[in-house]
């Protein structure tokens, strides 16, 4: 069977189609910091806290972003000390 | 009659029919229990029922209030659930035990004294194993013999710890059962034996071991039941003990990191329910009103989208055969409806607005920054946006979507699965637009706002620019790729670290060994001698005397008495 061109290929399937989707993820993204600028000029849109940091401009946002690559990242090396054959308790004296 | 039994009996007792039951029949009757159960609950009012005298001790099977009606509720409409999603199985064996284990747990979150609470909990063990064993393979075989020795043991503990509990107060209420670690053996062995059924840390791989080797529907019925219940034990009789908040703090961050490398998606959802449960038990850690309301809200909103995620996930497996992500790709075409379900479910889990979690997980958070426990705040920020890793994104996307086709072409599920997954999706979702009906069952009285501009802007900001930095690392190819591997957790201690101990001690111990062997061998010998030496025929015992020397030791064993008598 031959693999599908990139014209017959399922719309989602496409690099165009994930490069547009990225594209309105980024476009969504920056909507999401407009509430703050507002925030900032004490505009019609107030932040309810419980500490200062969450006061801080794009705080959570920065917080997610940081958050999710740090998750990323220690997985990687987590993998490092964790990770182990797919069989490795069904040799070598594991129970299974 | 039946306003005798106690909340959850009918299920166990119609339990007993099912076997006898075929093909229609059965499945009516597998619909028809839960409900007729769940009715059987609205006949109750708030009080306490079925108090009997056993060997003196005075117990209540049943305690119906607010605080156990909510688990009653989810429970039911889970048996309910699990019971649809499972109708098309042939296998008796499984709809019995699962009715058996729905209704010990119904039970259990009803019982007004610890003895009632020791026999549920016994019989949500026993009964639920059988879930994990009827995979029918050697590993889900094992795994469920670790289960269970691991769920009976903390029945075990329990008990114990009821029995010094009551031999010190004279009590087998169970409220609020004191404080743990603070001088008092009873309470201490009850929250251990609390804690291992809710998988604290390094008493928690038991679920990430069994949950993934059960059977599809099994895992959706384990997801439901063991784990909450112990939240509401814990709720019932440790609410506002502050240890609860780091060990809990503790349990949503830890998972994460185990997620994010494993490669068996129902494994994942196993972590990723370990990290849900330690919000919920932060929550009754904390032990304010609003922080109580959220674990129990929580709870409530956390069994549907999970079980709806472990559907999803058992839907992969029955038409595929593998729910590993390594193995997968691209079977939205195959499978869009279940595709649809499993992404409500992870909007859900990951608390997007409108969603079921925004309106419940975040009252615990709340409740945690106003009490003051401002570090452990952050760390459930940061396991949130972990939820988002594990749940939101690599299960529908490693699940459905992938980076490759993996030329898979199944039928979409069983209908009764998606009927199942339909109406837990539904629920979701009705949750997240109109909490209202949620919020009017929690045990507190609440005017819990979650629909505000700050919390649905900050969420979002949260949310979406974790997803972008999910899109980003995709696109660099900076992911952690799915690879075939065992992730080594705490039971790599009695799966690996005892057993070679014992082989180590049996190799190279010999010395030893036949030191011990030996000196209990002779020992042994000259014991057998020394008898022979005394009762043999020649034996001092063993021959015959002459009258003359019997009466002579008499004598003088008399006079020696008179002697010292009148000394």
């Amino acid at each position: 069977m031959s693999e599908p061109t990139s014209t017959n290929k399922p719309w989602l399937e496409r690099g165009s189609s994930t490069t547009l989707l990225y594209r309105l993820l980024l476009a969504l993204c920056l909507l999401l910091l407009v509430p703050d600028v507002l925030d900032l000029l004490h505009v019609g849109y107030h932040k309810h806290l419980h500490y200062s940091a969450e006061g801080w401009f794009a705080f959570y946002a920065v917080f997610g972003f940081i958050a999710y690559s740090f998750i990323v990242g220690a997985g990687w090396v987590w993998r490092r000390v964790v990770m182990r054959d797919e069989d490795y308790y069904e040799r070598g004296g594991g129970d299974g | 009659m039946a306003e005798h039994l106690p909340p959850g009996t009918l299920l166990v007792v119609g339990a007993l029919l099912i076997p006898l039951l075929r093909g229609v029949g059965r499945q009516v009757w597998l619909l028809i229990l839960p409900c007729a159960s769940f009715v059987h609950l609205l006949s109750f009012d708030h009080g306490t029922y079925g108090q009997i005298l056993l060997f003196d001790f005075e117990l209540t099977m049943a305690r119906i209030d607010k605080l156990s009606l909510v688990w009653g509720y989810i429970f039911h409409i889970m048996a309910f659930l699990g019971a649809l999603y499972s109708i098309h199985v042939e296998d008796s064996l499984q709809h019995f035990t699962g009715f058996v284990y729905a209704g010990s747990a119904i039970a259990g979150a009803f019982a007004g004294d610890l003895i009632t609470l020791f026999v549920c909990w016994e019989l949500t063990a026993v009964s639920s194993v059988f879930l994990i064993w009827a995979s029918r393979t050697e590993r889900a075989i094992n795994s469920g013999m670790r289960y269970l020795v691991i769920q009976v043991g903390s029945g075990i503990i329990l008990l114990a710890g009821v029995a010094i509990h009551y031999s010190d107060t004279g009590s087998l209420a169970f409220d609020h059962l004191g404080t743990p670690f603070a001088g008092e053996l009873g309470p201490t062995l009850i929250f251990i034996a609390f804690g291992i059924k809710c998988a604290f840390p390094f008493l928690h791989n038991w679920l990430q071991d069994a949950y993934p080797e059960a059977t599809p529907s099994g895992t959706v019925m384990l997801s439901a039941f063991t784990t909450k219940l112990s939240v509401y034990a814990l709720a019932r009789g440790f609410a506002g003990v502050d240890i609860l908040v780091p060990i809990g703090v503790a349990m949503t961050a830890f998972p994460v990191f185990y997620a994010v490398i494993e490669n068996d998606l129902r494994r994942v959802l196993a972590y990723s329910l370990n990290n849900q449960l330690g919000f919920m038990v932060v929550g009754v850690g904390v032990g304010t009103d609003l922080a109580l309301n959220g674990a129990a809200s929580h709870a409530f909103a956390h069994i549907l989208y999970k079980a709806l995620l472990f559907m999803s996930m058992g839907a992969i497996l029955h038409r595929v055969g593998t729910c590993k992500a390594s193995e997968l790709g691209m079977l939205y075409r195959s499978m869009p409806i279940t595709t649809l379900f499993c992404i409500i479910g992870a909007m859900s889990i990951s608390a997007f607005p409108l969603f079921s979690g925004f309106v419940t997980k975040s009252m615990t958070l709340t409740a945690t920054a106003e009490q003051g426990w401002n570090v452990s705040w952050f760390v459930l920020l940061f396991s949130s946006a972990g939820v988002l890793h594990h749940s939101g994104i690599k299960i529908p996307f490693y699940g459905f979507f992938g980076h490759r086709d993996a030329g898979l072409r199944v039928e979409e599920a069983p209908w009764n699965m998606l009927v199942s997954m339909g109406i837990t999706a539904t629920l979701c979702v009705a949750i997240g637009v109109y909490p209202q009906p949620l919020y009017d069952i929690l045990p507190y009285e609440t005017d819990y706002e979650p629909y505000t501009a700050s919390h649905v802007v900050t969420q979002l900001q949260l949310l979406v620019f974790a997803l972008l930095a999910f899109a980003f690392l995709a696109r660099k190819h900076l992911e952690t790729p799915e690879l075939r591997a065992t992730n080594v957790d705490t039971d790599w201690t009695y799966r690996r670290l005892l057993p070679q101990a014992a082989s180590a001690f049996m190799r190279w111990g010999q010395p030893l060994r036949t030191a011990v062997f030996t000196f209990f061998k002779d020992a042994i010998h000259t014991g057998i001698s020394g008898l022979r030496l005394l009762h043999s025929p020649q034996g001092i015992f063993g021959r015959t005397w002459h009258t003359g020397n019997s009466v002579l030791i008499c004598l003088v064993s008399l006079a020696v008495y008179l002697v010292f008598y009148y000394l």
